[in-house]
């Protein structure tokens, strides 16, 4: 775990994005005032449910958004460098070799009509300037390293010839191909069986520890972010919520929604309680009023609430600075334990300064 | 209803009294409704006896030995195989208990869900329900059968029509059965919406494409419930969920089971959940039932190596309480190439000669462990 902010610029800075989707009936916000960052080595996990964003968020950073969004506002930084905000070939020199990403479905994310080796080897070979052959060498010691059997064999075969764990462990060993710095992980484990998943987050964690790969991981799973991350953000309709260490987080939650996540999970200790549940859905884009986006499901929610957008508090942490303020920085600082509330504006955030 | 300690003797005055709402609904019903509660009379005298976990109480379903193989040709001119997706599976379901069925995908749950829902016909085996074999049964005794058993789908978008409002989804099931006049039906929708915390809307007139996800499944098991079944097979039921709302649709099940007095098979291979659903777990492996026990049991002492890395593999969401994870080697073997023996030996770290050449049964893990069972060499030294 990284210890304390240090002089080193982080190795991905997200600063106050905003994406927007266009459709017929106008603009919508689908991402609004995302400030995240991600130190070198760091696991940082982004956590949420459907709808909230947090698969937009991954596919901004590497230009991979559909064509009817953009980013509109906000800037996401790369090693103290600006990355674009488009332009497939300013793109094509980070991805794959700087940042790499793995998807939930690893059986639609590989070409069914092309050899692992084909495709194992493509990045290699454009990137790195590797011979064919030099390029197989390198797929077939990777495939060693993800713990995939008979390696050379699995180079002539088509992805349908292989078990999704196998398949996603064919996708870590191409993401890894170019030692990338940064490995965005989208649900890396939703679409396979239980003990698949352990073999697979065991697999992240040593080519983390190995490699000092720094990941982001999105997951709607809170027990596989505990289980993996330093960090977490949490998020909801678009925006981050919360965010702190992982201890913060699941020890104490401050945004309504953190908890009531956490408790409407079942777990043995549980078992005789009901569960609590958070009433109501997510508003969709248009729904989302001036106010707090959970104000309509939150039992604390005021009329402050449902009329004026909460501040940015940090609660606790090193990020230095005063407590109050949204936006720019606040949920980003490193180390801090934040949230976007308005409740937790009244209790105080730390310290007491802001007025 | 009088407050009481005891989780048994709670259950059983909530069936009394679902019992009592039932004849009075009846009563107030029509010719067919009341016919259909006369039937009943001898098994709800029976489930008004006092609910307790007693083995010797006769099953509501007794599942026994079942199969189902599949013949699958192996391509270009290769000799034709035997998929096993079910095999050999033995398993009772109480009266008002939720049994949970977990395990990894292609492991045979939902085949042996479908088989005794009567959705699928085995190729081996039988299914006794109320002590009758369910495959013998043709004409107005089966579709009897098919009111007292429902299944519950993990996707309502998918096992819902889209083209039907939600009132008329709900009132096909009584429409096919015969059951009611128009009013009644109507009467009997309202009252299921009610029941499942969408009353008292516009939710009749809506589609399901109106619906939030969790909405959608809330009419899939109102749709099971409308014909007052008593056993009631959850296919994965909120794993197309969010977790908040899935928390909703876990306290609906849990709230209904102890009104209606219903007797569940949950079928789910989160482990999270179904330890909260259920009474009793079966865990199943390449078509066979690994190991059975008590909630507790099976969570805190697992017997069966499967169990044990299935179990740690849960990712605890509280750090300090995280048990070291045992992380299996290789994939889950085909179920059309099930390994010899064990089928679980390709994986199982504790595997034996005799784990290679003779398959193990289920059967007592321990002379005085009670019901407790597990298919294991390594547990065979008692016998």
């Amino acid at each position: 775990m990284l210890s304390a902010p240090t002089e080193a610029p982080p190795l991905l800075d997200i600063r106050d994005l905003r994406v927007e989707l266009t459709t017929a009936r106008g603009r919508w916000p689908v991402l609004e005032g995302i400030d995240l960052r991600v130190e070198p080595g760091e696991t940082v996990g982004i956590v949420g449910e459907s709808g909230c964003g947090k698969s937009v968020l991954s596919l901004s950073l590497l230009g991979l958004l559909p064509p009817a969004m953009r980013i509109s506002e906000g800037e996401i930084r790369y090693e103290a460098g600006r990355l674009p905000r488009e332009g497939e070939e300013a793109f094509r020199r980070i991805r794959g070799r700087e940042i790499a990403m793995i998807f939930q479905d690893p059986m639609s994310s590989l070409n069914p009509a092309l050899t692992i080796g084909e495709q194992a080897t493509e990045m290699t070979r454009l990137h790195l300037k590797l011979t064919k052959r030099e390029a197989r060498e390198h797929a077939v010691s990777l495939f060693r390293k993800v713990g995939l059997p008979r390696p050379e064999a699995l180079l002539k075969e088509y992805p349908h010839q292989l078990s999704g764990g196998m398949l996603q462990r064919v996708m870590i060993a191409i993401a890894l191909s170019c030692a990338p710095k940064l490995l965005i992980a989208d649900e890396p484990t939703t679409a396979l069986d239980v003990t698949i998943q352990a073999q697979i987050l065991e697999l992240l964690k040593t080519i983390r520890e190995e490699d000092g790969t720094a990941i982001l991981l999105v997951s709607h799973d809170l027990g596989v972010i505990a289980d993996m991350c330093d960090r977490i953000a949490v998020m909801y309709a678009g925006q981050v919520v919360e965010v702190g260490t992982a201890e913060e987080l699941f020890d104490s939650p401050r945004h309504p929604y953190t908890q009531g996540l956490l408790q409407a999970v079942p777990t043995p200790a549980k078992k005789r309680e009901k569960l609590l549940s958070i009433p109501g859905t997510v508003p969709a884009l248009h729904e989302r009023g001036a106010g707090c986006r959970f104000h309509s499901r939150c039992a604390y929610a005021t009329e402050r609430c449902l009329l004026s957008a909460p501040p940015v508090v940090r609660v606790s942490g090193a990020g230095g600075g005063a407590g109050a303020g949204t936006g720019a920085g606040a949920l980003a600082a490193t180390g801090a334990h934040a949230v976007r509330c308005w409740l937790a504006a009244e209790e105080g955030g730390l310290p007491h300064a802001a007025g | 209803m009088p407050q009481v300690e005891c989780a048994s003797d709670a259950r059983a005055g909530a069936r009394a009294d679902a019992v009592a709402d039932a004849l009075a609904a009846a009563g107030a019903g029509t010719g067919t409704g009341a016919a259909r509660t006369d039937g009943d009379a001898p098994s709800s005298a029976e489930s008004r006896s006092p609910f307790a976990e007693k083995p010797q109480d006769p099953p509501l379903v007794e599942i026994e030995g079942l199969t189902k193989h599949y013949r699958t040709a192996a391509g270009f001119g290769g000799a034709k195989r035997t998929l096993r997706a079910v095999d050999g599976v033995s398993l009772a379901i109480r009266r008002g208990e939720t049994l949970g069925l977990v395990g990894e995908s292609g492991c045979g749950k939902s085949t042996t869900g479908q088989m005794a829902a009567r959705l699928l016909a085995p190729t081996g085996g039988r299914i006794l329900f109320r002590g009758t074999d369910v495959a013998g049964l043709r004409g107005r005794s089966s579709k009897e059968l098919r009111r007292s058993i429902q299944y519950v789908f993990q996707d309502p978008y998918a096992s819902l029509n889209p083209r039907l409002p939600v009132s008329r989804l709900l009132e096909e099931p009584l429409l096919i059965h015969r059951i009611g006049d128009k009013r009644e039906r109507a009467r009997r929708v309202e009252e299921m919406l009610e029941r499942i915390g969408l009353g008292g809307g516009t939710f009749g007139n809506r589609y399901t494409h109106e619906l939030s996800g969790g909405q959608r499944q809330r009419i899939g098991i109102a749709r099971a419930l409308m014909l007052e079944p008593e056993f009631l097979i959850l296919d994965e039921p909120v794993s197309a969920l969010d977790v908040s709302v899935q928390s909703q649709i876990l306290n609906l099940l849990k709230e209904l089971q102890a009104r209606l007095g219903l007797t569940y098979l949950f079928i789910s291979h989160d482990l999270n959940v179904v330890h909260y659903m259920s009474d009793r777990i079966a865990v199943m492996y390449l078509g066979k039932v690994v190991e059975l026990a008590e909630v507790r049991e099976l969570y805190e002492k697992p017997l069966h190596p499967y169990t044990q890395a299935l179990v740690s593999a849960i990712p605890a969401e509280n750090r300090r309480e995280r048990r070291e994870r045992i992380v299996l080697k290789g994939d889950i073997p085909s179920a059309s190439a099930v390994p010899s023996g064990c089928a679980f030996h390709t994986r199982c770290p504790f595997a034996f000669d005799r784990c290679r050449a003779e398959a193990p049964v289920l059967r007592p893990a321990a002379p005085h462990e009670g019901e407790r069972r597990v298919s294991c060499h390594l547990y065979s030294g008692h016998h």
